[in-house]
């Protein structure tokens, strides 16, 4: 099988890496947003099935361990409140991590280039 | 510009990427350009990010969250930035390589045609849909045809341009073939295309590319891979499929291989789906809401199916979707528990994995969603424990899973519930109260014999409905075994060709019929992992021929292909035949055909090997023939069942042959060919045997089966089944007698003589009716030269050597003829006259090792002395 080039494989590099540094605030903000968000959105409830939020929450009433008596019911409630507490805490805790790596992606990019360009003034020129 | 293309949901799937050479280099040097760009990059980020720590420290770390520190010029925060940048960039980049340009359709509808091209709508170029290696078998595919400056690319060199690719070499792996079997005629093939440049897609290329996508579209994939074009090119070209049909593997091999590879990519699929879905699945007795109550019995008698199938334990199910849709129907519809009835190893416990299994990813009926399948083991519930006490552990048991209420109950082999209990009521009646009163429902599995037997007629028939599970024909059984190889080769370290997996099944088949597909396939191929493992080391790849030894080893029936120097022995049987049986050329060419045609496997699979009827005068090498056959086809004179059929005169006795209604012995017939179903069957003197037992055989003779009093059906089709008859004998030896030919005796004893004694279609389903002609002079002479080299043979092993004179065996043969008695008044003569001389001579001590004893004429023995030591 015949190979390209050394130069040819060069030349597209060089094109390649202009052409996708141009094209990078645009696919940013639009692919990669929309995939990157998207993931960190689905990540939520992803968090609240990994800690089975939403069944402690659906159960809150359902005795536990079948303890169907009076005072059973009464304790298994509060357990259950307690925990479903705990476990969002958990929920909400991710949640603002994954709101702080959405606000990092966001700002990440013209946080860099504002630097690198402000660099360039003082420290090159 | 494409000439065919698929629609789909409006949109044109078709064909159309430039493969020029400028085309081609520019695309492999982007693909380059990629991984430097990243290479490049993520030096870069390494380099900066570095740099600018290190200079950071330098200035305090303290700064380091100031707002001055990122934007008042400093080298540390030029080099971060940068950094930062790089990281940016290699984040978008990276997110970007490695995703098909258009996006693989979902469909799960029947997949539209292939249609000539035609302009409007969206178009979706084939191209973009390729995997890594489909692409680059493609590219092969344009540089053969450039290298043999050929016009178009055709079927033909993607086929070549196929075998690279990794799946693809896997399928020749298997299928035992190299590159070097099949060079040769594809060399000449594409000598003869049209020359041209530069090339391009023929429409039969297209249509390749187009069948691929099919493929894939069915197969549900999210790209179109190189198997997917090879399978294509195999079903577009007629002359591929004539190649490789030269090298032995026809459109069943070839479409069972293809089947091979993707059981085992669903395999890897289902590994990875488990392991995810394992992060959700509760594995202990407690579901997830901590609702379901402690169920401390069950647990203890239990296995909790849904949990073994999270964990990847389960077997996959395969090829039973049908059996599944019923059940499902009969669970939704009647909310009706449900029995598996299958005989032993066709994979009823595999179907209940497979219901486990489908639970597991919630794609069953709603009734069954969001709960637990328990297989209750009955051994366990009732061990240790009396009738009272193991119909309370049952109550307890059911009573929890009732309040636990997330369970389906499973039980393998149902039937033991039944008669097991308190006087009034047994297990299975509490069961079957428990099930008509919680709404729940249960699946369990039993076999035919014992549900038709216990399971039908006890209470348990009334609430389960019955679904049949049958025993896989030979294509789903091939698959099942495929999906159990992967283990059984990581097990013992060796490789399976595909042949070897195809005769596993099919040998199995044919001759282990005690046991059922696929098990039966499955445990004849662990077996030859393991001899193959131990004899040839690690790797060693387990051929058909192993497999053949493994199932003759077990059934003792000679599976493995002709050897050389077997197939001398069978070319020269008649030879070897008439060393025993002196005269009779007719039946000997008859016999020796019969076993030829059958050890080249050109006989009829569902009969027995041969079947034959001898007829003739008593004493002249009917029984002798048959010993004959058995020694040099079945390798011992003692592969015989022998039966004298004068022991059979009533109609009674039918049932010895057969064995007693009710009884579990068997027959003496049915048993003996049971345990010897490689063997001759001797029926002796046939006309003596009552007329119904001669209508018994009928079936034999057509069917090749029998079944006996248990219900057993018995395998004839290994058998030859010989019978011997002396019906007719005085016409025989009158018409001999007149010199009438062989011809004209045998038509005449068929119509007139034979009419009382057996009935037309009997006669009519014999391969072969020989007449034995009466002894002559001459053959009488060459008998007792055998009888004396008999005598010989016997004094051997003592050292004694023993020669007769001439003049001594043709006095012996004139004394011992006897035209109506044929051979057996000379074996008498034999006796009395040599065989006692010899051993009077040896008891007095006058014949010693190496003397010779010498016949000579009256009877007289004269002794040889041999040399002192």
């Amino acid at each position: 099988m015949t190979k390209p080039s050394a130069v040819l494989v060069l030349k597209t590099t060089v094109l390649l890496g202009a052409r996708e540094k141009v094209r990078l605030p645009l696919w940013w903000y639009t692919t990669g947003a929309r995939e990157t968000l998207g993931r960190l959105w689905r990540s939520i409830p992803g968090s609240v099935r990994y800690l089975g939020v939403d069944i402690w929450a659906r159960n809150l009433f359902v005795p536990m361990y079948g303890e169907t008596s009076f005072l059973g019911r009464v304790i298994s409630f509060f357990v259950r409140l307690v925990v479903v507490m705990f476990r969002s805490l958990g929920v909400v805790a991710w949640t603002v991590v994954a709101v702080g790596l959405a606000t990092v992606y966001l700002a990440i990019l013209p946080f860099a280039i504002f630097g690198i360009l402000s660099q360039v003034v003082g420290v090159l020129l | 510009m494409p000439t065919l293309h698929i629609q789909l949901e409006g949109k044109r799937y078709a064909w159309s990427a430039e493969m020029d050479e400028a085309h081609v280099h520019a695309r492999a040097a982007s693909l380059s350009a990629s991984h430097l760009l990243s290479a490049l990059v993520f030096s870069f980020l390494i380099v900066s990010l570095l740099g600018g720590m290190v200079l950071a420290y330098v200035a305090g770390l303290d700064h380091l969250f100031s707002w001055s520190f990122w934007f008042e010029p400093s080298w540390a925060a030029f080099l971060l930035h940068l950094g930062l940048f790089s990281g940016v960039f290699l984040y978008a980049h990276q997110s970007q390589i490695g995703k098909l340009a258009a996006k693989m359709p979902m469909w799960s509808q029947s997949v539209p045609e292939i249609e000539p091209f035609s302009e409007g709508g969206e178009r979706v170029n084939l191209a973009d849909l390729c995997s890594a290696d489909a692409t680059a078998a493609i590219k092969r595919a344009f540089e053969l045809a450039r290298k043999f400056g050929h016009k178009q690319v055709e079927p033909l060199h993607l086929f070549v341009g196929t075998m690279d690719a990794q799946d693809v070499s896997v399928v020749f792996g298997r299928l035992g073939l190299s590159f070097q079997d099949i060079q040769a005629p594809m060399a000449r093939r594409l000598e003869t295309r049209e020359l041209g440049k530069p090339p391009v897609l023929a429409p039969e290329g297209e249509r390749v590319i187009l069948e691929a996508f099919r493929g894939a579209l069915v197969e549900k994939r999210s790209e179109i891979s190189s198997l997917e074009v090879f399978a294509a090119v195999y079903e577009v070209d007629a002359y591929v499929r004539e190649l490789l049909l030269d090298k032995g593997i026809d459109e069943g091999k070839f479409r069972n291989m293809i089947v091979w590879l993707r059981i085992h990519e669903r395999m890897r699929e289902r590994y990875k789906a488990f392991r995810h879905a394992a992060l959700y699945k509760p594995t202990g007795a407690m579901n997830r809401a901590m609702t379901s109550v402690a169920t401390p019995m069950l647990d203890a008698v239990s296995e909790d199916l849904t949990t073994a199938a999270v964990s990847g334990q389960l077997p996959l199910m395969i090829d039973r979707d049908i059996q599944i849709e019923e059940i499902f129907r009969v669970i939704e519809g009647g909310r009706q528990s449900v029995v598996l009835v299958g005989p032993e190893g066709v994979g009823k416990s595999t179907v209940l994995a497979g219901i486990a299994e489908l639970m597991v990813k919630e794609e069953v009926p709603k009734i069954l969603q969001d709960r637990r399948l328990v297989r209750i083991s009955i051994p366990h519930l009732v061990s240790g424990a009396d009738a009272a006490q193991a119909q309370e552990r049952l109550i307890t048991v059911l009573s929890e899973a009732a309040r636990s209420r997330n369970i389906i109950l499973a039980f393998t082999d149902i039937d033991q519930l039944v008669g097991q209990g308190a006087d009034a009521s047994d297990l299975a009646a509490t069961l079957v109260d428990f099930l008509s009163r919680s709404g729940t429902f249960a699946v369990a599995t039993t076999t035919p014999q014992v549900y038709a037997s216990i399971v039908e007629r006890s209470v348990l028939g009334r609430e389960f409905q019955k679904v049949d599970i049958l025993e896989p024909d030979q294509e789903s059984a091939i698959h099942m075994l495929e999906s159990k190889i992967g283990g059984i080769e990581y097990e013992h370290h060796v490789i399976f060709s595909y042949q070897a997996v195809e005769r596993a099944v099919k040998l199995s088949d044919r001759y282990m019929h005690e046991t059922y597909l696929p098990k039966k396939a499955i445990e004849v191929a662990r077996e030859v992992a393991l001899q193959v493992s131990k004899s040839r080391g690690q790797d060693a790849v387990v051929t058909g021929e192993d497999v053949a030894q493994i199932v003759s080893a077990k059934t003792g029936i000679p599976t493995m292909s002709v050897a050389e120097d077997e197939k001398e022995k069978l070319l020269g049987l008649e030879e070897n035949m008439h060393g025993r049986v002196i005269g009779q050329e007719e039946a000997v060419k008859a016999v020796a055909s019969a076993l030829r045609r059958a050890r080249t496997e050109l006989r009829s699979q569902t009969r027995p090997i041969a079947t034959f009827l001898f007829l003739g005068p008593t004493g002249v090498g009917k029984t002798e023939l048959a010993k004959t056959v058995a020694a040099t086809y079945f390798g011992s004179e003692d592969m015989m069942v022998r039966l004298d059929m004068s022991e059979y005169q009533d109609a009674s006795s039918i049932n010895r042959l057969l064995g007693t209604p009710g009884s579990q012995l068997g027959g003496l017939l049915t048993e003996a060919v049971r345990k010897q179903p490689f063997a001759i069957v001797l029926l002796d003197e046939l006309e003596k045997a009552h007329p119904d037992i001669l209508n018994v055989f009928l079936q034999v003779f057509d069917d090749g089966r029998l079944t006996d009093s248990t219900g057993r059906t018995i395998d004839f089709t290994n058998t030859i089944i010989i019978c011997t008859s002396n019906a007719g004998t005085p016409y025989i030896q009158d018409a001999v007698g007149r010199a009438e030919s062989l011809e004209v005796i045998k038509t005449h004893l068929v119509e007139e003589e034979l009419r009382g004694i057996y009935r037309p279609e009997f006669l009519n389903r014999f391969d072969g009716i020989i007449v034995f002609k009466p002894l002559a002079q001459a053959d009488v002479l060459e008998i007792t030269k055998l009888f004396m080299k008999a005598v010989a043979l016997r004094l051997e092993p003592k050292g004694i050597g023993f020669r007769a004179e001439e003049a001594a065996v043709a006095e012996l043969a004139t004394k011992g003829f006897d035209p109506k008695f044929g051979a057996r008044p000379l074996r008498r003569l034999v006796q009395e006259e040599v065989d006692s001389a010899i051993a009077n001579a040896l008891l007095q001590g006058e014949v010693r090792r190496r003397d010779t004893i010498v016949l000579e004429a009256g009877g007289k023995i004269r002794i040889e002395k041999g040399e002192m030591l």
